[in-house]
């Protein structure tokens, strides 16, 4: 069978543990406080075309499909609101009459890195998925010893948190070389939660037999051997921990049944309002997913990763992109108006204390005239438009700003910033120690060409 | 200075017995290396390398250890205590491998695997065709035919020549590479496919009903055209591969024959009017393709490595190190094997499995060093079916059986593959319902239809399986050995259940320090209300036992 992992812990109130991960931890650099005590990663799977989204380029090559408006730092483009058939935006639940604001009203408050590189130095990178998904992930590729951001985020901040660092949806970011097997956080499925807390056996008779047979395994093996078994002692031991939490119905958006479920005041109906997947549309798993990280993040995990699938879209892009796009436009102005409306216990509101960030493995290549290839799509590998990407960041204090930007054709105007740079930034925000950060990612480098994170954000 | 010595001491530790000639004079030689612990092949081959790395001491497997390895790989489960007995109890490896091999549920393990590995379904493949290549896998798994001859007569047959997608139509480039795959373990080029698809080009797929035998839907009949070599632009070379080895021309005497009944194609020549019992003088003609690819070294290559991956397993390799870096052993395997007389595949997995690759301990003292992944025994993880059938035996209940030829559910009454065709698994397995065993196979993973790429269901198998363990281990299962009270909590009675649980489970009894820790979770459970005798204990222990390290890698 596949095996993931696991540890033992009883759920505690959510948010108590949000206390351990503090945002008063000063980094060893001495670069300030910390300033998220979690993170949401929305990483949209197969390369998104970002010059038709939150960096919306006027030329038509790039952007076929026009410009929506200008959002504060962000220009937004038609796309993300072309298709909105199955997205609600009503959200009586919040309060009679409530309504999220749309993408081009949340973006006001949202930053970008226009540019980012995954090879600052202009060196050539193959431009397909298993490559520059791993770029994305860990900042590397073809390094066996490199840790997927989400991994390291849980070795640092999962042991005090009172849920777990989560995946959902594949991506390299959960990437776990063998010094960092018992690091990998979960991976996570709406559909596929535990109706039982998923520990097996009574805490005093069968588990402590259980963990005598585990352990005279595990120091009894070597090599892959040896990962695979400590891989499956780390998940039992994350199920043991969080099982009651995984088993609990406020996490369930897989059925309507569970709608009423509340935590602190905020139902699962309203989250799933808030996230555009509301009553009269058709269930939409990604925008369920998007919901379980919410609760999640409420709960008390200090790091999710929600992968959004569809973005490869070599043809038909014109009648794929305008849904697409639209869905993920409405989940990121939902979860702004979710985090914006949910108070966190150790003060403020969430949205002060996430940091927000969108991803992707690349973007996609301009075509001239109309911005399409033959077959009506988008490609990738070998253009400003497929190497430099656009992330989008807010919440936990990011300031609404521009930075690393690019002329209409995609080119930097100065230089881009480093995708090691970008990880080694949500990382140092959540107060990881920098000498960690350092050993996994260093300044002054070709792949972090930087003297440090992109604290200018914060600026 | 220091390289000529290394090479010196590398000459000497290769054994060769050559002067080594630096100028200097060497100091007392050491002693030669051991030689190999035996003359089987692989171990003759690897030798240099266990030197080299100072692994010249190895640790065997226990009998349980290497009883337990041995029938899950060659049986799909833990042995039963009458198997143990049988087959493994003061035998050598070799002598276990044959005896396993003799039951007959090593030819369902076979059957199963080569019908997952092929790949056709009856969606695409008539599904008598299908049953009808069953025979031909049993065939090499009894040793009626080799290893050549196997290939030749699959590469004959329906279940390959025509097993591709129907979208695919008459491209035939989805067939040749899965036969590459198969038989020389890699894809063919552009020219190859085309070069290979000439010797295809007799083969025909249509579709047609036939509801008189039990098919409901639209089914694939395989045949064969008259005038596929007979093209008069193409005219042989349309029938002809000269990439492959020697230049090879189809040129089957074909007469059109139709099964009656049906509407059928009146030219063509229908395998199903012959199943099993093609005319010789066709038959050998149809089968040059495959004794074509057995022409070439990678076809040698390809039928140790399958046996290999199989056997030794992708643990004992690290992501720096893949299984190819043991290239010595596949390279004299596969000419120890091509050599061989018959080309028996049982005598292939004898050969592996009696060797020091597969018969040492996976376990390492925990105070020892590192070692490189061939200074241990292989170590896999249980797969669906095995770990479900390993259940079975431990709690003495019928073994389940997803059938491999279809994704559906036992008792759908798919049209594509009839009732007559299907085998049905015990109902009610467990008393938890009719499709019980295929449903939680599933759910873990398992039990995949030929054509299923591998689920990776993730979290969702663990949850699965904790639930199973929990179901398993209460009423009905009976957990406590014969003759042993419930109510004797006494450390015998302990030990006794220990004992009975542990080799049920795991096919051997519990270490000294499993034993205490069955004492210590006997006084928690019997100062327990919700625990507190012998059952309580068995249904914790087994419990333990199934969702444990020791039970689901081995």
């Amino acid at each position: 069978m596949t095996i993931s992992r696991r540890h033992l812990l009883q759920v505690t109130a959510a948010g108590t543990a949000a206390a351990l991960i503090g945002l008063g931890k000063k980094s060893a650099r001495g670069a300030g406080p910390a300033r998220a005590r979690r993170v949401l990663i929305i990483n949209s799977s197969g390369g998104m075309r970002t010059t038709t989204a939150f960096h919306a380029s006027p030329l038509r090559a790039l952007n076929p499909f026009g410009v929506l408006a200008e959002a504060g730092a962000l220009r937004l483009g038609a796309v993300l609101r072309a298709n909105e058939t199955n997205l609600t935006y009503a959200a009586p639940s919040w309060g009679a009459g409530m309504t999220v604001p749309p993408i081009d009203q949340a973006a006001r408050g949202f930053a970008i890195i226009a540019a980012a590189d995954h090879r600052p130095d202009g060196g050539y990178r193959p431009g397909d998925h298993r490559d520059d998904g791993q770029r994305m992930g860990t900042g590397y590729y073809l390094r066996n010893d490199a840790p997927g951001l989400l991994t390291v985020l849980n070795r640092y901040l999962g042991p005090q948190a009172s849920a777990p660092v989560v995946t959902l949806g594949g991506s390299d970011f959960d990437a776990a070389p063998p010094s960092w097997v018992v690091d990998r956080p979960i991976s996570l499925y709406f559909g596929g939660l535990p109706g039982e807390p998923p520990t097996g056996g009574s805490a005093t008779v069968g588990r402590p037999l259980e963990d005598v047979l585990d352990g005279r395994v595990l120091a009894r093996r070597r090599n892959l051997a040896h990962d695979a078994v400590s891989a499956l002692v780390t998940t039992k031991g994350t199920l043991r921990r969080f099982g009651p939490l995984l088993a609990d119905r406020r996490l369930r958006f897989d059925s309507d049944q569970f709608l009423d479920q509340e935590l602190r005041g905020v139902t699962n109906r309203m989250i799933i309002e808030a996230v555009g997947n509301g009553p009269g549309v058709p269930l939409d798993g990604d925008a369920r997913q998007v919901a379980l990280a919410l609760r999640l993040l409420q709960f008390g995990a200090p790091a999710a990763c929600v992968s959004i699938g569809g973005f490869d879209t070599h043809d038909h892009e014109d009648e794929r992109a305008p849904v697409l796009f639209s869905r993920l436009a409405r989940f990121l102005a939902g979860i702004h108006f979710t985090l914006a409306h949910i108070p966190d216990p150790m003060g403020g509101m969430m949205l002060d204390s996430t940091l927000v960030i969108t991803t992707s493995e690349f973007g996609r290549n301009g075509f001239e005239p109309d911005g399409f290839n033959a077959g009506l799509g988008s490609d990738h590998g070998g253009d400003p438009g497929w190497r430099y990407q656009a992330h989008v960041v807010f919440g936990a204090g990011v300031v609404p700003k521009r930075v690393h930007d690019t002329d209409d054709r995609n080119r930097p105007l100065d230089r881009p910033a480093s995708t090691q740079r970008l990880l080694a930034t949500v990382a140092a925000a959540t107060g990881i120690d920098q000498s960690e950060i350092d050993r996994l990612w260093p300044t002054g480098t070709a792949l972090y060409p930087e003297s440090g994170p992109l604290w200018e954000l914060w600026a | 200075m220091g390289t000529q010595r290394y090479g010196c001491a590398l000459v000497l530790a290769l054994g060769a017995l050559a002067a080594c000639d630096d100028g200097t004079t060497p100091p007392t030689p050491p002693d030669p290396p051991p030689p190999p612990p035996s003359q089987n092949v692989i171990d003759v081959a690897v030798w240099p390398r266990m030197i080299a790395d100072g692994l010249t001491t190895l640790t065997p497997a226990s009998t349980d250890e290497l009883c337990r390895r041995m029938s899950l790989d060659l049986l799909g489960r833990t042995p039963s205590t009458e198997d143990i007995a049988a087959a493994c109890t003061g035998k050598s490896a070799a002598e276990m491998a044959r005896a396993f091999m003799a039951m007959p549920r090593f030819v369902e393990m076979e059957r199963r695997f080569w019908i997952q590995r092929v790949g056709a379904d009856p969606y695409m493949v008539m599904g008598d065709h299908l049953a009808d290549a069953d025979h031909l896998y049993d065939a090499l798994a009894r040793g009626e035919v080799g290893w050549d001859d196997f290939a030749a007569r699959l590469l004959a047959h329906p279940a390959m020549t025509i097993n591709r997608p129907v979208a695919a139509g008459d491209d035939v480039t989805l067939t040749v590479t899965n036969i590459f795959q198969i038989f020389l373990g890699r894809s063919p080029s552009i020219a190859e496919i085309g070069d290979y698809g000439n010797l295809l080009r007799p083969w025909r797929r249509t579709s047609e009903r036939r509801d008189a035998l039990g098919y409901s839907d639209g089914v694939w009949p395989a045949s064969l055209d008259p005038m596929a070599c007979q093209d008069q632009v193409l005219g042989v070379a349309g029938c002809t591969s000269t990439l492959l080895g020697a230049t090879t021309v189809m040129a089957p005497v074909v007469v059109p024959q139709a099964p009656p009944g049906f509407e059928t194609n009146p030219r063509l020549f229908y395998y199903e009017t012959v199943q099993g019992a093609m005319p010789t003088a066709l038959q050998t003609e149809l089968e040059k393709p495959g004794r074509l690819l057995a022409t070439r070294p990678e076809f040698w290559d390809q039928a140790v490595d399958l046996p290999l991956r199989r056997f030794v397993g992708w643990w004992r390799s690290t992501p720096a190190e893949p299984d190819t870096v043991l290239s010595e052993v596949t390279l004299a395997l596969s000419s120890w094997f091509a050599a061989q007389p018959g080309h028996d595949v049982r005598e292939l997995y004898v050969t592996v499995l009696s060797s020091i690759l597969y018969t040492q301990s996976v376990e390492v003292a925990p105070d020892a060093g590192e070692r490189p992944p061939w200074g241990t025994g292989p170590m896999k993880t249980l797969a669906p079916e095995q770990l479900l059938d390993s259940v079975s035996v431990a709690l003495a209940r019928p073994l389940g059986l997803c059938d491999p030829h279809t994704a559906e559910p036992v008792g759908e009454m798919g049209g594509s593959w009839p009732a007559r065709l299907r085998k049905p698994q015990p109902a009610d397995w467990y008393g938890f319902g009719g499709d019980y065993y295929r449903a939680i196979g599933v759910e873990l993973g398992g039990c995949l239809g030929a054509r299923q790429a591998p689920r990776q269901p993730g979290l969702k198998a663990m949850f699965a399986h904790i639930a199973l363990a929990d179901r398993l281990c209460r009423a009905p299962s009976t957990l406590r050995p014969a003759g042993l009270a419930a109510t004797d909590t006494t450390p015998a009675g302990v030990d006794r259940l220990a004992d009975h649980l542990f080799r049920a489970f795991l096919a051997r009894p519990p270490t000294v320090d499993e034993s205490a820790a069955m004492q210590a979770a006997g006084a928690a459970c019997f100062a327990e209300a919700g625990c507190h005798d012998l059952d309580g204990l068995a249904t914790q222990t087994c419990g333990a036992l199934l969702r444990s390290a020791a039970f689901l890698y081995y």
